[in-house]
């Protein structure tokens, strides 16, 4: 009987392995670039024919390679970047395995040209699916040029499972647009069957960096995040939470310039906007963290965009904090963020302004009529759209409020009795009833249990309020927070709790359907919520239920009091919920709007 | 349809029906007056499909018919109009014309047809109860009814006869008021042994119904509602149909500490307190000592304040916390010069009545300061 399982020769095993790495056009695209950059090359090309599908040529000015190290480099397993297994531990490189090339060359024709500076003439390297088939002297420029033909021809399945041209353009765009933010000291270049698609200068720091592909309007919307510790280093350019969007395309982060994919930072990003954004709208955030290489491990999967940290809760809580701490500072002026590339900058000298000045008009993705870069492209109407949600922000007022600057506004009517308009000396003011009164009544409940000190009126006929077998176990493990709050609840029997007393400064609602809400509430948003995420969603489940509602005829006197107490409040733009709680139409609106302007 | 009604029966019967008609409504019939004439008199129909008002005028006819008004308007034209008596006229299309010398009103009316039945002539037996015993009732239990939506057998008060007593009670679930009375006359009127629990708009104007402390109100239930006669008046209210709570169980049987205070004294002292309250800090904290009764009040956001009255009492200390707009309003309503505070340790019912008396009693959940 013969055996049935098999060793696979080296062929059929590298063609598999080879899916680990190269996915699709984008992720030559990265790996290519990945080496350009660890190469130390500081201006890096990339051509894209076909979507990356027919061809992809990466050039570089780096170190380049000799004729010996420009085979090697096609072995599966070799590397310049590590030698001993411990060498492992202190990655600062993003190539490490010894697979980019071999995994490339097993599914596609390469022609590698390469030179190192000292070198007299280069080397050219013609390899098809895996096989060196060539080795020769040739004259070429310093640095690495590889080109990529004949892509996924000898997997086609995989070539089957290939999106349509401009969606796999669109994924090596990002990859490179992805390099470009990570790494501000190399000029990137990409462009499209001869047609330049996106381009960065040299720049000095990320800031610039991200001044440069963002354009200066939307650095108005950024603050700046940074704090250190003995060991990581964070810096970041986080989106004000009026600005948001509708997925989360624009929450980049790079931990070590590797861009990566990261449950437990994105949870941390989340955490510090909530409350402060609408459910369902995403921050744009452009993250950098530096980690010791031996407090990660980078090695976990093969594209390496995921990464372990050895002390996660420590990193959770760094960005938390860092995040927090100037999304809180919601008077910060606006504006605050860097202007470095507006023209009056004498500083800069006129050659870089020049050439900075060009950059942006050619390839800001927000420049002031909103056209887009990519529209340019002969994307179909469809890939057009996905594109454009990607860069899609949603606007909303600023925040410039100083303190006491909501009870000097004058009152003027309401609309829908909901909607309290007001006029101050730059233009109008609109608030919403609801959210406003949300607010205030959610930062006075937050203290108000945070302090422990809210007086419980005792009920008279105290209720007795019948629940889910698994509400019941959620209201029990939560019992102390409610009682905190002055919500006084015993279990009473079977699924079943007795409210005996209420917060004193609850209007008269119906403790049980008060209760039955919130309930619900922590129930449908999952079961696993810290302590401190209950308590919120009690706060704001209570705030929004007590609150005054919209189509509610507010008097005169309510309204001064609605106005003094927000000026008390802090992250007064959103209610709890993350819908805004005013608008602002200035005068110059107006003026643009009746078109005098 | 044409009549002649003099202004200030024709002024009080539109104003009558003010309390009544939806300031708002999806149905713009229901801001609408219905007056239409009969023998000698118009009669004045409002309702807002919960609470119905029915009255009649003497008014000299001259044709027949019937029109609705709306009846703010018409009120505020009635109002700015000088002069003896008032011609109303209905013209084609609905159009209506308010003359009084020369003055004259021309308003667009709606057809009688669109607006919901209010029945005034119920074949039901009726009971009388002096009106001052109802209103007085009404007045000691008011306060106390629920604002609570959710809770609809608390928008009301609840009222009960039982051998020869009649009973109203109203709680917010934080404070009960109950006043029980001697019904004088031996035809008392049939709530049933459930009781009936009567809405707050209906309550509010059956009170305004009940002017005068010494006339008759003729009572009867039908079919969930609850009609009320007086003079030329039908007040027709609909109940709330549900179980009102048990609320006789939180009323303490056994006596707590008690204490006799002037009720000027009193109410004077807590409205000293109430000054630096508000929705958060609403506290009144009263401590007992030897003949003392300290009051105070801390207010983070205002200020702090304090009284002391001299009372009879020489048992223990004793510290209790209360909302100090409960008191006032319990105590407020009492007539009598001395009123009894009675407390209890470990966060029991507190209870406000008049001294000496049982007939009305408030009943009001500490506050845990």
């Amino acid at each position: 009987m013969s055996s049935r399982i098999v060793v696979m020769n080296d062929e059929m095993a590298s063609k598999i392995a080879a899916g680990e790495v190269v996915e699709r056009p984008a992720s030559i695209v990265k790996e290519l670039v990945e080496n350009a950059l660890d190469a130390n090359a500081d201006d890096i090309r990339v051509e894209l024919f076909g979507g990356g599908k027919a061809a992809i040529k990466v050039m570089d000015n780096g170190d380049g390679m000799d004729r010996e190290d420009a085979v090697l480099a096609f072995q599966r397993y070799a590397t310049s970047k590590i030698k001993t297994f411990e060498d492992i531990y202190a990655i600062y490189s993003f190539g490490f395995r010894g697979e980019a090339l071999p995994s490339i060359a097993s599914i596609s024709k390469i022609e590698m040209l390469t030179r190192r500076r000292t070198s007299q003439s280069g080397t050219r390297i013609i390899v098809e699916a895996g096989q060196i088939k060539n080795v020769i002297d040739a004259g070429c420029p310093v640095g690495t040029s590889v080109t990529v033909t004949d892509i996924f021809s000898l997997t086609p399945v995989r070539q089957k499972f290939l999106k349509k041209d401009t969606t796999e353009q669109a994924h090596c765009v990002d990859v490179v647009f992805r390099s470009a933010l990570a790494h501000p000291n190399v000029s990137i270049t990409v462009s499209a069957n001869g047609k330049e698609m996106f381009s960065v200068l040299k720049t000095l720091d990320h800031e610039e960096r991200i001044a440069l592909i963002y354009g200066s309007a939307m650095m108005k919307q950024f603050i700046n995040v940074e704090t250190r510790n003995d060991a990581v280093k964070l810096w970041g350019m986080i989106s004000k939470p009026s600005l948001t969007r509708s997925n989360t395309k624009g929450i980049l982060y790079f931990v070590n310039g590797r861009y990566v994919r990261d449950s437990l930072i994105h949870n941390a990003i989340m955490t510090s906007y909530r409350r402060l954004i609408e459910m369902k709208r995403f921050p744009s955030v452009i993250l950098f963290l530096h980690v010791p290489p031996s407090m990660i491990d980078i090695n976990v999967h093969p594209a390496k965009t995921e990464i372990r940290f050895k002390n996660p809760g420590e990193i959770r809580e760094m960005i938390i904090n860092a995040f927090s701490a100037v999304l809180a500072d919601d008077s910060m002026p606006s504006g605050q963020a860097i202007n470095r590339h507006d023209d009056d900058v004498p500083s800069v000298s006129e050659n870089y302004q020049a050439g900075v000045r060009e950059s942006l008009r050619r390839y800001t993705l927000f420049s002031g009529n909103k056209q887009l870069y990519y529209k340019r492209t002969d994307a179909d109407p469809e890939e057009a759209h996905r594109i454009d949600e990607m860069f899609a922000v949603k606007e909303k007022d600023e925040t410039g409020f100083k303190a006491s600057l909501f009870s000097s506004l004058v009152y003027m009517t309401t609309i829908d009795g909901t909607y309290l308009v007001f006029q101050d000396s730059n233009g109008l003011v609109i608030i919403d009833q609801h959210a406003a009164h949300e607010r205030v009544f959610y930062e006075k409940l937050k203290k108000s249990s945070y302090l422990k000190k809210s007086p419980r009126q005792e009920l008279m006929l105290p209720e007795i309020i019948d629940l889910t077998p698994t509400q019941f176990l959620l209201m029990m493990s939560n019992v102390n927070i409610f009682r905190d709050m002055g919500f006084d609840l015993h279990q009473y029997g079977d699924n079943t709790v007795i409210l005996k007393s209420v917060p004193s400064d609850m209007p008269l609602t119906g403790g049980t359907s008060l209760i039955h809400d919130m309930i619900f509430e922590i129930e449908s948003t999952g079961k696993s919520s810290s302590i401190e995420e209950i308590r919120e969603k009690i706060l704001v489940m209570a705030a929004c239920k007590s609150a005054v509602k919209a189509h509610h005829r507010l008097s005169t006197g309510e309204i001064k009091k609605l106005l003094k107490e927000l000026d008390s409040v802090p992250n007064v733009s959103t209610c709890p919920h993350g819908r805004p709680v005013f608008i602002r139409i200035e005068t110059e609106d107006l003026e643009k709007l009746f078109r005098r302007k | 349809m044409e009549f002649n009604v003099e202004r200030g029966t024709f002024l009080e019967a539109v104003q009558k029906t003010l309390g009544i008609v939806e300031r708002k409504s999806t149905m713009p019939i229901l801001n609408n007056v219905l007056i239409k004439t009969g023998d000698g008199q118009i009669t004045v129909v409002a309702t807002d499909r919960e609470v119905g008002l029915v009255a009649h005028y003497n008014a000299t006819v001259v044709e027949e018919g019937g029109i609705t008004i709306a009846a703010r308007k018409l009120f505020e034209m009635i109002r700015e109009i000088q002069g003896d008596s008032i011609n109303l006229k209905k013209l084609e299309n609905n159009w209506v014309t308010i003359t009084c010398g020369k003055i004259k009103y021309r308003l667009p009316g709606i057809s009688v047809d669109e607006f919901p039945e209010v029945s005034d002539g119920d074949d039901i037996g009726f009971s009388k109860i002096k009106s001052g015993l109802l209103r007085e009732m009404i007045t000691k239990t008011y306060f106390a009814i629920s604002t609570d939506e959710m809770r609809a057998s608390l928008n009301g008060v609840y009222l009960k006869i039982d051998r020869g007593w009649i009973e109203m009670v109203a709680t917010d679930g934080h404070r009960l008021s109950v006043v029980k009375m001697k019904l004088e006359d031996d035809v008392v009127p049939d709530f049933g042994s459930e009781g009936i629990i009567i809405p707050r708009k209906g309550v509010g104007e059956i009170r305004k119904l009940l002017e005068d402390d010494d006339e008759y109100v003729q009572v009867g239930i039908q079919q969930g509602v609850c009609i009320l006669k007086k003079n030329n008046t039908i007040l027709r209210v609909s109940l709330i149909d549900s179980d009102y709570p048990d609320y006789e169980k939180v009323i303490p049987t056994e006596r707590g500490i008690d204490v006799t205070l002037n009720k000027d004294e009193m109410l004077h002292s807590l409205k000293r307190m109430g000054v630096i309250s508000s929705e958060r800090f609403s506290g009144v904290k009263i401590q007992l000592t030897d003949h003392k009764m300290v009051l105070s009040s801390i207010n983070p956001d205002v200020g702090e304040a304090q009284d002391e009255l001299t009372v009879d009492y020489s048992g223990k200390d004793l510290e209790m916390g209360y909302n100090v707009k409960y008191l006032i309003e319990a105590i407020d309503v009492i007539g009598e010069r001395d009123i009894s505070f009675e407390m209890r340790e470990s966060h029991g019912p507190g209870i406000i009545r008049s001294f000496g008396n049982d007939s009305y009693k408030c009943i009001i959940m500490p506050l845990r300061l």
